[in-house]
């Protein structure tokens, strides 16, 4: 004998008995136990729901999978102690912070941009002088470097990241940054 | 209160938060703020296939194991995927548009959230 459920041109039964009526409220891995979420301004929220999992109990408990389940029957301590560690650290911003420093870029070339400053009033000597600009402020507009359309600039950027030490290397935090396929990747570590 | 709460995340805090089943309106608001939803109080997670034998003591199955840790060691630090977490609690749920939550731990592919009360066991 087994149980079944089939619908039939009316409600869907199971086990031709009773009819399905009440739904759960959500099944399988779409069921979040813990929800962590990050805010456009950088602060995280944690929400998990259980306070057992916490617990030293739960932390020293040896995992006991019930009879007739798929997973080999060894012992096997709960990685709870574990996993609250991690999901504290990122919490409080102390592990997966990333922050870039020293952003440099250059000509392809290895030359150095011109600055507006450099450039030379309009219209004189050079033909094709670029118009002056006052963007972003017209304190430091003479100072900007200046790129033309087309040309072949190398941008690089370090990235620091904050995070566990069994994470090998931060290449796996930089392959989430995206980056258009025109621009060099040359110094990402 | 709730308002207190979210103008200390606004102000770039970061809050932590651990809820049991009978889960309190202001928990609810807190989470609803950030697209969190908790599962109704009083619910649970159940797993009649993936239960811990001997931490179950209640005997209804809602201690549950699950290995589906978040594959993010920035996240979940030494834990990772296949790791046993053994959960006894509520389930939340986000919509799936919000890109700004994610599932750190979620529950293996045979629990759902359900009332105990309301759980009928047929011996086949």
């Amino acid at each position: 004998m087994c149980s079944y459920l089939c619908v039939s041109h009316g409600h869907p039964r199971c086990g031709g008995a009773q009819v399905v009526g009440d739904y759960p409220q959500s099944a399988g891995t779409d069921t979040s136990l813990i929800t962590a979420v990050q805010l456009r301004n950088n602060a995280r929220a944690t929400f998990a729901g259980s306070l057992y999992m916490f617990s030293d109990a739960a932390m020293e408990a040896t995992v006991t999978p019930a009879p007739g389940h798929d997973r080999e029957p060894t012992p096997q301590t709960a990685a709870n102690r574990a996993l609250s560690a991690g999901i504290v650290a990122w919490t409080t911003q102390r592990s997966g912070v990333l922050r870039t420093t020293a952003v440099r870029h250059f000509h392809a070339d290895g030359r150095r941009p011109e600055t507006q400053a450099a450039q030379g009033r309009d219209g004189e000597e050079e033909g094709n002088a670029l118009p002056r600009s006052m963007f972003p402020e017209a304190e430091l507009a003479p100072a900007s470097p200046l790129y033309c359309i087309n040309d072949d600039v190398t941008y690089e950027v370090d990235v620091m990241v904050r995070g566990p030490e069994l994470v090998a290397s931060p290449r796996r935090a930089l392959s989430h940054i995206r980056t258009p396929a025109s621009l060099s990747r040359a110094g990402a570590a | 209160m709730v308002e207190d709460v979210v103008a200390f995340l606004d102000g770039g805090g970061s809050v932590f938060m651990a809820a049991s089943p009978d889960v309190s309106a202001f928990y609810q608001d807190v989470a609803g703020e950030c697209g969190v939803e908790y599962d109704a109080p009083g619910s649970a997670v159940i797993d009649h296939v993936a239960y811990d034998a001997k931490l179950d003591v209640a005997g209804d199955h809602t201690t549950v194991i699950t290995t589906h840790v978040l594959p993010a060691p920035h996240v979940t630090g030494a834990a990772a995927p296949g790791d046993a977490i053994v959960y006894r609690g509520i389930g939340q749920a986000f919509d799936p548009s919000n890109y700004m939550a994610f599932t750190v731990l979620s529950a293996s592919p045979t629990a759902y959230s359900a009332f105990v009360d309301q759980v009928r066991r047929h011996r086949v």
